[in-house]
């Protein structure tokens, strides 16, 4: 239960940090702020006052205050490459990507830009490619090695069979394994050209995993969907983005289908100040459970789900960001007792640091995460345990670091331990899992 | 009677006198290159070096060499390209309430505006000889042409509308740009194509070192941009999110197959019993950066 604990201390430094970014109070940056202004109407022909005016601008958020500041210096000399990134870097903030991308270019091409300018703007500029153009394609791909404690979801308790304890066949007890794990996510956006930055976007994903001994534990998932973005809402809700969507989903386990899944649902960003915004997301979905060997009553899971995501992300500097959400569903499916409400909730924290080795110069990235659920199921199975309904609780927490190789190429490490409680046994368990691995975007 | 009439008289010429020393100052020039000209309302034209302060109502002037940056009050900031000409005409602001009002005309030259306080909760506008231009929190351009024609460059912001002879036309989309020919309405906006801003942010920069006063001590601006620290490089969601949204998927589906493996017939042979249930592996709300938006 300790991680509710760390949850619920998550969330209130969540809230804590959010409402500080947003404070109506001066803060301590705001007056630095106010005062580094003043300092410039008083001062303005001194580059120290307006570089400290744009730092406390940045601080409070005021890009557009930060941006004012460095153009005035390019007033005077137009080749200063390092103001040209930093301005290219706030337009890039605000969202203007031409803007930006001017800057960038203008930045690189400068004979006085050093190498750290040039490499800096580079990625900027792919970045912005991969945000314009009519047909935009982007991802991301992994490959690594995984080790799990608990690789087949193996049980930690009894098993209970008809309401009795048995001895399980050994086989099928918890079996720690590594596994070739191949993984993709790709982006496709196509830019409708209007006003309210219409796009039609779709997402395919890619999950495979080869064990090295516990072959049942094979996994392969490829999931789909599709739907236009729009901004269709006036005046305060103007900057609301809503995305109607179909989706698609194939699972294969040991190598043989384990499910198919479609539907539909509908998703909206909502900026909520400048440093948060929501998500929200509900989509409905049909899976169809297919029998197999390994599972001969697979199909008495199938059924259909309603499900409801939200999260908030706040970005509480330009370099440390969090998000908090949670999820509800139902799942009804043809047998009751594989029917179920769900409830679910998690936070991360995200810190971009200065490479401390001086390997390349790049800033690391460090994700840390933690997450609780719990499940109810309708009835009893009969064949597991007449008198006991199944519920669960599930946790689990992780921590991701991320060391980039090059513009394209990072190399991954992440460690993480899942657990499960439950009213029966049988499904209880837990796993120790890492990863290492190199990671690829485009 | 009479002696009242006098009295009148001298007062309104004393503060007629008085004026130029009472002239409400909107804002400062903050960099300036060239000779770039400011008059006042009832003084002289003057040259405008850095720290001069500039009132409402003054009509500022560039020739082909000159540019110049002024910054408001309220924090908003313009800058004067070459060739240019314009008049503040309305500066209002309460430094309590942070609102205020910002109007201005131009009748030729190129112009870039960044909004501050006032721009953020009432449209700024400014005119020009072939209609107006209001813009809501953001960063806008102006080019005006010989014609009177305007090409109005959206950069960023809540909205730009441009008025004309019998249109209007609103841009809300970063990187939009509004054509307003003279005496014709505003063609709908377009969203510029990669790189056409590159040749354009030219003209609000010096390219050959001068005889110019402001900030630009590049040796040092290097040293003080470090402190600054925002180009750490682009963030991304960072892989950790889609993967372990995809690992929970493949977890389920495995733990939904070790609990479909159920026992029949005698109890003692049965197979498996692990795992099940709807989200194992991390199936929590967007914290967990499972079920994020987009990627169901």
């Amino acid at each position: 239960m300790r991680i509710f604990g760390y949850l619920a201390g998550a969330t209130v430094l969540f809230i804590v940090l959010a409402a500080q970014a947003q404070s109506p109070t001066p803060t301590a940056d705001r007056i630095v702020y106010d005062a580094a202004f003043q300092d410039t109407l008083r001062n303005p022909s001194d580059p120290a006052t307006v570089l400290r005016y744009a730092e406390a601008a940045v601080k409070v958020n005021d890009l557009e205050g930060a941006i004012s500041g460095l153009e005035r210096l390019l007033l005077i000399n137009g080749d200063q490459p390092r103001v040209k990134l930093e301005l290219g870097t706030l337009y890039y903030r605000l969202g203007s990507y031409e803007a930006a991308r001017a800057y960038f270019e203008s930045a690189r091409l400068s004979a006085k830009a050093t190498q750290e300018v040039k490499l800096r703007s580079a990625e900027y500029l792919a970045a912005i490619d991969n945000r314009t153009g009519k047909s935009q394609f982007s991802g991301d791909l992994l490959a690594g090695l995984q080790y799990s404690t608990n690789a087949n979801s193996g049980p930690t308790g009894a098993i209970r069979a008809f309401g009795t304890s048995v001895v399980p066949n050994p086989t099928f007890a918890q079996r720690g394994d590594f596994a070739a794990v191949a993984a993709a996510n790709i982006r496709h956006r196509y830019d409708l050209g209007r006003q309210d930055s219409g796009a039609i976007e779709s997402n395919f994903s890619f999950y495979g995993t080869r064990q090295f001994q516990v072959s049942e534990a094979n996994v392969l998932v490829l999931d789909v969907n599709t739907g236009p973005r729009m901004k269709p809402f006036e005046g305060w809700a103007e900057q609301i983005s809503v995305r109607p969507f179909l989706m698609g989903r194939y699972v294969a386990v040991d190598d043989m289908t384990n499910y198919w899944a479609w539907g539909a649902g509908g998703e909206a960003n909502v900026p909520l100040t400048p440093q948060i915004t929501g998500n929200v997301a509900l989509f409905g979905q049909r899976r169809e459970f297919l029998n197999n060997t390994d599972a001969p009553f697979n199909n008495e899971s199938s059924g259909v789900e309603a499900v409801t995501v939200f999260d908030l992300r706040a970005e509480i500097t330009s370099n440390f960001w969090m998000t908090a959400g949670g999820n509800v569903s139902r799942y009804t499916a043809v047998v009751q007792s594989e029917s179920y409400w769900q409830f679910g909730a998690g936070t991360s924290a995200t810190w971009r640091f200065t490479d401390p080795l001086g390997i390349n110069g790049r800033p690391w990235q460090m994700t840390a995460n933690a997450y609780t659920s719990h499940a109810a199921y309708d009835q009893v199975n009969v064949f597991i345990d007449p008198t006991t309904v199944r519920t669960q609780l599930d946790y689990g927490i992780g921590l991701a670091l991320s060391l980039p190789l090059d513009e394209r190429f990072s190399l991954t490490a992440q460690t993480g331990y899942t657990q499960r409680t439950a009213s029966i046994s049988n499904y209880s368990y837990n796993a120790f899992t890492s990863l290492v691995g190199v990671g690829w975007r485009f | 009677m009479i002696g009242l009439t006098r009295v009148l008289s001298l007062l309104s010429l004393g503060c007629c006198l008085a004026l130029p020393s009472l002239a409400q100052q909107v804002g400062v020039t903050s960099a300036a290159v060239g000779e770039p000209r400011g008059t006042p309302p009832a003084q002289n034209e003057r040259i405008l070096r850095v720290g001069i302060d500039m009132n409402a109502n003054e009509r500022i002037v560039t020739r082909a060499n000159d540019r110049a940056h002024l910054v408001f009050l309220d924090g908003s900031a313009l800058t004067i390209g070459p060739n240019s000409d314009m008049v503040i005409d309305r500066f209002v602001y309460d430094a309590d309430r942070k609102t205020g009002d910002l109007a201005m005309s131009a009748t030729r030259g190129v112009f870039r505006f960044v909004g501050g306080a006032i721009s953020k909760k009432s449209a700024v506008t400014v005119a020009t000889p072939s209609g107006s231009i209001g813009i809501r929190g953001g960063i806008m351009t102006i080019a005006i042409g010989g014609d009177g024609s305007a090409i109005v460059t959206f950069l960023y912001g809540q909205s730009l509308t441009v008025s004309g002879a019998g249109g209007t036309s609103v841009a809300v989309r970063a990187g939009s740009q509004i054509l307003l020919p003279y005496n014709g309405p505003p063609q709908p906006p377009i969203v510029l194509p990669p790189g056409a801003l590159q040749g354009f942010l030219t003209a609000f920069e010096q390219m050959i070192g001068g005889p110019d006063s402001g900030p630009g001590d590049s040796a040092l601006v290097n040293t003080l941009l470090a402190a600054l620290n925002s180009s750490l490089g682009p963030k991304g969601p960072g892989v950790n999110a889609w993967y372990n949204y995809l690992q929970g998927i493949g977890n389920q589906a495995i733990s939904i197959t070790n609990a479909t493996q159920r026992p029949l017939g005698s109890p003692p042979v049965i197979s498996s019993g692990g795992g099940g249930g709807p989200d194992p592996g991390g199936g929590s709300g967007g914290g967990s950066g499972n079920y994020r938006g987009g990627s169901f």
